[in-house]
């Protein structure tokens, strides 16, 4: 994955933050996805408008981890929400228009 | 919502206990001695003025029609997730992990995107008014001096 020209973008599924942790429903399977704090966070910086790097600094700014680790763990779940149909990933320069 | 789930009052107030198929309700229902069973399989969960209730359904589960004949409803003491074990153990859940273990066990004739989403609500207003806890509990003796324990 490019992570400055991957942009992740929520898919219209219901989902909603309880506390600092989200839940997110797969409609077409029935599952429902908890995800923790952090995994809550990705999701919620996943509107589209964030590149894979930006989602990684402010994860990184906000959560106590080295910065590589941080990075790793983000990309492989931004991955697998994206192998679950749960967000698209839309390729595009930095700067150019949605 | 319809939740696959038993109910037992107990001084008034009622215990929800839900679960997978095989997870114990049935046979917890059947502990309740002299306790008034709602239901042994499907329990209507509402807002009421006094906070969720617990309401009996015509649904009856494995213990058959004998755990349907009440048409009574009590506000919801609590709401077990329930686990066959040796011995008695609970754990305190937190909101998302009710909504989480709830989800799938509520029944609806449908799963699109707005039902889901409303359901997803529902549940969490439950999950932020109802207590709740995972239970483990020996199926050959009542859990209701243990449940008076908990809080």
């Amino acid at each position: 994955m490019n992570s400055t020209e991957s942009f992740p973008l929520r898919k219209s599924v219901p989902w909603r933050t309880l506390d600092t942790e989200a839940l997110v429903v797969d409609v077409k399977s029935g599952l429902l996805y908890p995800l923790n704090s952090v995994g809550a966070r990705i999701w919620d910086l996943c509107d589209g408008g964030r590149n894979v790097d930006e989602i990684v600094g402010v994860i990184a700014a906000e959560f106590a981890a080295p910065e590589p680790t941080i990075r790793a763990d983000a990309v492989e779940f931004i991955e697998r929400l994206a192998d679950a149909k749960l967000i698209s990933i839309e390729r595009r320069r930095k700067g150019e228009g949605r | 919502m319809l939740l696959h789930a038993s109910a037992v009052v107990t001084a008034r107030r009622a215990w929800v206990f839900s679960g997978p198929s095989g997870s114990g309700k049935t046979t917890i229902a059947s502990l309740a001695g002299a306790r008034r069973v709602l239901n042994d399989e499907t329990i209507a969960l509402r807002p009421g003025i006094r906070g969720w209730e617990a309401c009996a359904t015509p649904f009856y589960g494995s213990g058959g029609p004998a755990m349907a004949r009440v048409n009574d409803r009590a506000p919801i003491r609590g709401l077990c997730f329930l686990r066959k074990a040796e011995h008695f153990a609970h754990r305190r859940l937190s909101p998302s992990e009710v909504v989480a273990r709830a989800f799938p066990e509520v029944m609806l004739p449908k799963r699109d995107r707005r039902v889901t989403g409303r359901l997803l609500e529902s549940l969490a207003a439950l999950a932020a008014a109802v207590p709740a806890w995972e239970l483990a509990f020996r199926r050959d003796t009542g859990p209701w001096s243990y449940l008076d324990e908990l809080d």
